[in-house]
């Protein structure tokens, strides 16, 4: 088994350099100027206003395909890989992400011009005027020429950081802000902790109002949600102010201006990349990145180990009403609930189970969102525990019912001391099963902008703009600790089978 | 005999769906006395005898164990049962428990012994059915006629005044069906009263006080050994001996 799982890694290891190599083929159109948009395969951040305004060439007749990314990122990347003809960004994220990707180059020509603001919730006039006030003051006072000052420009890069005022104190609690730190110079992760223009803008704009400022990574198109059920005050991240986005919420007054550029593939480039160990080193040993990934995975295990834990707690009780009915037609009711429990969780996405209880169950309550994936991942996994348990149950011959009955035993004590002991047994390689395969769901957990190992990989992803390591990283430590856990059921059922002979 | 009577059948029917199978049955059993139940297959001798201790529940009439109406609502049919033992063709012995504990579960369970009390039964019943040697063994690892015994045993733990024995070595290997008689006959002798449903004619032939010969719904002919297997009346009954014996 061992021996399997070495050779299984070697063969992925030797895949994975020549993978890191490899380019696909071009889809063909160079996008020199705006005018060859038309017809192209043009990639956008899904919910900017790049993707908005790319929106326009949409289904026209020349063709134009728009294909929609989660990150800014993860567009170059698919660029990089000839799936696209180019991509449509702020500038200064544009500008961070080809300063190494030397085959890339950002078109003289601006697509459009644009102006940032911070979001706030609808009803929340209070905060939008106190948001504007504090950054009217901050205009005049020229901190946020500083800031911007202190990110771009070569001459005044990381010469003017943004101090707090002294005396500053925040009695008047904290500002939940939302963002999505994959949009340097505006956010992105240093150190794993989210720095950028908007970072230190928003902290400015807590200092002013004695709020401090409590970050919320989540994805780019969840922050309007976010701040509109109030899970986050305000929203940052880089965002123009349109008529679409005004109807859901409320606009402060702009910070800062910026330009929408196309970037495409450099004509006469011909540099090649990194090579494989400094693509390696660049990944996960600069600047500590690997810990993005060992953290990710504490937070993995944690979730999957508790669900698993409340879930088979929850599954074992709803499997009982359900023998029970089935097997004295006792608690009607009970069954009924647990039978549309089964059937909705069942019969819906572990990702949307998660969303709705983030967004809308959790809607107005602060609760930690580790807490939030575990009772999510647990409820959805009771009803899978719940139909093992079942299944476990009744494959327990009827004579040790009646034998237990025959004695004088009540139908409760005879479920206790010898249905239960032995449908447990048979159960628990299928249970330990479904911890194994909850590893690998709560892969999903980025989307409520949790810290997993996925999450973890993408992060590093945001930072390095390099999908392939990151995610092939990803993909093993899963793939080792699933074998891990696999061999260890395979153990245990062979103990089991041992015993009682 | 006189004796005292210890269940009283009345009138017993029973049916499953549409399907009936039991039909206004009456007999007594007497404190003491063994009755062997035989028949064909498929004459609702065994759902009869299931219905002793509820098991199966009667449709219409009624049972009396010790005088009272065990098919009247309100009755405490566990407190009946740790009174009825039951004997099962399959053992039903518990698989995940050793020998010693399926003998002392039900009694500790019930509080009706404690736990050294009831270890110490189950020695005694241990070296009564002959497998003292497999108190601290798996189920598993005993053959049909080892299991039987323990099947027996077990019941014997609770002290019950009567024992059902339904098909007790239809499910044995031929070499081991021996051995369960024989201890059966044990009991008998000791004075245990035992209603058994089964299929080996010379058991009912030198062990039972009385044979009750089931067919068609309920008891088509009942007497002593002799009176059944010397002198048949029904030409039903007369068809199945001149098959099985």
């Amino acid at each position: 088994m061992k021996k399997k799982l070495s050779l299984l890694l070697l063969g992925l290891t030797a895949a994975l350099m020549i993978g890191c190599g490899k380019k696909a083929e071009d889809t063909g159109k160079q996008v020199s100027t705006i005018d060859d948009l038309e017809g192209a395969t043009i990639g956008v951040q899904l919910g900017t206003t790049g993707d908005i305004y790319a929106s326009d060439y949409e289904g026209d007749k020349a063709g134009t395909v728009i294909e929609r990314y989660n990150k800014i990122t993860d567009a170059v990347q698919a660029l990089k890989q000839g799936k696209l003809d180019c991509v449509i960004v702020d500038e200064q994220p544009a500008i961070a992400t080809t300063k190494d990707e030397p085959t890339l180059m950002i078109l003289d020509e601006p697509f459009a011009l644009e102006e940032y603001a911070i979001c706030i919730a609808k009803d929340n006039d209070e905060l939008t005027a106190k948001i504007d006030e504090a950054l009217t003051e901050l205009k005049a006072e020229g901190v946020i020429d500083q800031i911007i000052a202190n990110y771009i420009g070569d001459d005044t890069k990381g010469t003017c950081p943004y101090v707090t005022p002294e005396g500053t104190t925040y009695e008047n609690g904290t500002l939940v802000v939302a963002t999505n730190v994959a949009f340097p110079p505006y956010e992105y992760y240093e150190d794993a902790t989210p720095v950028g223009i908007d970072m230190d803008i928003i902290k400015a704009i807590g200092d002013k109002l004695g709020m401090e400022v409590e970050v919320e990574d989540i994805e780019f198109d969840s922050i309007i949600n976010a701040v509109d059920s109030h899970k986050a005050d305000v929203g940052i991240a880089g965002m123009t102010m349109t008529e679409e986005r005004l109807k859901s919420i409320n606009f402060s007054i702009p910070y800062t201006t910026a330009t929408q550029v196309i970037i495409a593939p450099d004509p006469n480039a011909t540099g090649e990349g990194l090579s494989f160990i400094e693509n390696f080193k660049r990944n996960f040993l600069q600047d500590k990145r690997w810990k993005y990934l060992t953290k990710g995975l504490v937070n993995t295990l944690i979730i999957a180990l508790c669900a698993v834990l409340v879930g088979v707690l929850l599954g074992f009780i709803v499997a009982i009403v359900r023998v029970t009915y089935d097997k004295t037609g006792g608690w009607k009711l009970a069954n009924l609930i647990c039978k549309a429990y089964i059937t909705i969780i069942r019969g819906t996405p572990m990702m949307i189970q998660l969303l709705i209880i983030y967004y809308v169950v959790f809607k107005s309550v602060n609760v930690p969102k580790v807490l939030v994936a575990i009772i999510a991942f647990a409820i959805n996994s009771g009803a899978y525990v719940a139909e093992i348990m079942r299944g476990g149950i009744m494959s327990i011959d009827a004579g040790q019912m009646e034998a237990g009955r025959s004695l004088g035993l009540s139908y409760r004590q005879t479920m206790i001391s010898i249905i239960l002991p032995q449908a447990i047994k048979t159960t628990l390689p299928s249970l330990l099963n479904e911890f194994i395969s909850l590893i690998k769901e709560t892969s999903i957990c980025g989307y409520i902008g949790l810290m997993d190992l996925t999450r973890g990989g993408d992060i590093i992803r945001s930072i390095t703009y390099e999908a392939f390591l990151p995610l092939i990283a990803v993909a093993i430590i899963y793939l080792i600790i699933v074998q891990l856990l696999t061999m260890g059921v395979g153990r245990l059922e062979k103990n089991l089978r041992k015993s009682e002979r | 005999m006189g004796n005292e009577v210890l269940i009283k059948v009345e009138n017993l029917s029973k049916s499953f769906g549409d399907n009936e199978v039991l039909s206004n049955v009456n007999m007594q059993i007497e404190k003491g006395e063994v009755i062997a139940i035989i028949g064909p297959s498929g004459c609702g001798k065994s759902t009869f005898i299931r219905t002793l201790n509820q098991l199966e529940d009667a449709i219409s009439g009624a049972i009396y164990v010790d005088g009272e109406d065990i098919t009247a609502k309100g009755v405490d049919i566990n407190d009946v049962r740790r009174r009825v033992g039951m004997v099962f063709q399959h053992f039903n012995l518990f698989p995940h428990l050793t020998i010693k504990k399926n003998l002392t579960l039900a009694p500790v369970k019930l509080g009706i012994m404690n736990q050294e009390e009831a270890d110490a039964k189950a020695v005694e019943l241990l070296a009564r059915v002959g497998l003292s040697d497999k108190a601290d063994a798996y189920p598993d690892s005993l053959s049909g006629g080892q299991k039987q015994r323990i099947a027996i045993a077990r019941t014997l733990a609770m002290n019950p005044e009567v024992i059902l024995f339904d098909e007790p070595t239809s499910a044995l290997d031929p070499e081991m069906v021996g051995e369960v008689l024989s201890l059966m006959k044990e009991l008998a002798d000791d004075g245990m009263t035992m209603v058994v449903v089964t299929h080996e004619m010379g058991f009912a032939k030198e062990v039972a006080d009385r044979v009750m010969f089931f067919d068609e719904k309920g008891i088509k002919e009942e007497g002593t050994p002799a009176e059944i297997f010397n002198f048949p009346q029904s030409q039903r009954l007369k068809d199945f001996l001149s098959k099985v014996l």
